[in-house]
């Protein structure tokens, strides 16, 4: 018991003093992993912007957006025409789509004596609509199908997401790099019909740049 | 009418024979009305007849059996219930669906599980009921994608047929985009 209020006096006492002293808006972009298709994963450019609206609330509201890139993988085509031969092989493309609506606060980990650069331990909640464009090459959908198709789809839901960030606070030098991880969104309209691609969990690393106000 | 009601007694029990675990529809995003060709075991049979939409439904199962001639040569029935998608059209109504294959007598599971990946053009006959419940017979062909033997429910051993087919009844009835997927069990099997 004693421990958990140690814990939560710590938050308490670490929260508004750590946090930065003036509001900012913060962008920033790297890479982007999906943790959660292991064997044929996805990756994006994150395009991120955070808004720190009030001075040392450690309080932020950030939105993702996530440039794809097309996963392509092969499915097999069958028909019943005795015309035609009976089996294809297709390239099947996927394009995922991914946008986050977060809200957050930071907890300042470590800071170094000299060069202030400081260490922040990001905690969010937000909002991820996810989208799923599935097409096949060359399909002739008139005398083919699809064998187990995967299909179109767009899901919206609640995630939760972590981030390690590192602040480069010498003068002039308002540059940051950040670890985010992210869990799926929990959907509601569970689909029972399996695919070969589930809902994404980002990983991102991205480097990016705050611009303080300056305003008293 | 008494008629109607008799054939449905007498061919329900034939139906529920085979027994199968569930059955699930999921649309075809490209053919509206018709479900996704699937090889899941997930019950379901849907073609167009003259370009309306069938469908097979829950707890009407597919009936695979073999019926003896009394020669050397049997057939393998495979047949199953057929529906309107759209019930509200009534001017298109055909009941159930059979294929009727020439096999040898000596048939067996292994002969079933053979026909995995076999194509059999326009040689296999198929039968519809009519609105009037009149059997009618034509050509069709039937295409067995997979056949494999399901043993992921212990102790219950399933056959999973998963294929496409299509054909004509003359000129007036043609059969397109034909697709099923099955979980059969074993047990039901009278071969």
């Amino acid at each position: 018991m004693k421990l958990k209020v140690a814990f939560v006096l710590v938050l308490y006492l670490n929260m508004p003093s750590n946090a930065n002293a003036q509001s900012f808006i913060a962008f920033s972009t790297g890479i982007l992993k999906d943790l959660n298709n292991s064997n044929n994963t996805f990756y994006h450019i994150p395009l991120s912007v955070r808004i720190e609206p009030f001075k040392r609330s450690g309080f932020f509201i950030e939105g993702n957006y996530g440039l794809p890139f097309t996963r392509k993988t092969y499915a097999e085509a069958y028909t019943a025409n005795s015309a035609l031969p009976a089996h294809v092989t297709l390239q099947e493309v996927i394009k995922p789509g991914i946008l986050t609506v977060n809200i957050g606060g930071e907890i300042r980990l470590y800071t170094e004596r000299k060069s202030t650069n400081s260490i922040y331990l990001d905690l969010t909640i937000g909002v991820s609509s996810q989208h799923f464009k599935v097409s096949y090459k060359n399909y002739d959908n008139r005398n083919y199908e699809v064998l187990n198709p995967d299909v179109s789809t767009d899901s919206s839901g609640l995630v939760i997401g972590m981030a390690v960030v590192y602040n480069f606070n010498k003068p002039g030098q308002n540059m940051f790099l950040m670890l985010q991880v992210q869990t799926p969104p929990l959907v509601s309209n569970y689909q029972i019909y399996a695919m070969t691609y589930k809902l994404m969990a980002p990983l991102q690393l991205t480097f990016g740049y705050k611009l303080f106000n300056h305003k008293k | 009418m008494k008629y109607k009601y008799l054939l449905l007694l007498i061919c329900a029990p034939l139906f529920m024979a085979t027994e199968c675990r569930r059955n699930y529809f999921f649309p075809d995003p490209d053919d509206n009305g018709l479900s996704r060709f699937t090889s899941r075991g997930y019950n379901t049979a849907t073609a167009y007849i003259n370009d309306a939409p069938f469908v097979n439904i829950a707890s009407y199962y597919p009936l695979l059996q073999k019926d003896s001639l009394g020669n050397s040569i049997d057939t393998l029935k495979f047949s199953w219930a057929l529906y309107p998608s759209d019930l509200l059209n009534h001017n298109s109504i055909y009941h159930d669906i059979s294929f009727l294959l020439p096999v040898s007598s000596s048939f067996s599971k292994n002969d079933l599980l053979a026909l995995n990946g076999q194509r059999l053009l326009n040689s296999t006959t198929v039968i519809i009921k009519d609105s009037a419940l009149k059997a009618i017979s034509g050509t069709a062909t039937l295409y067995f994608v997979s056949v494999t033997e399901n043993l992921s429910f212990p102790p219950q051993k399933y056959i999973r047929l998963s294929g496409l087919f299509d054909g004509n009844i003359g000129d007036s009835v043609h059969i397109t985009k034909g697709r099923f997927d099955f979980d059969v069990n074993e047990n039901y099997l009278n071969f």
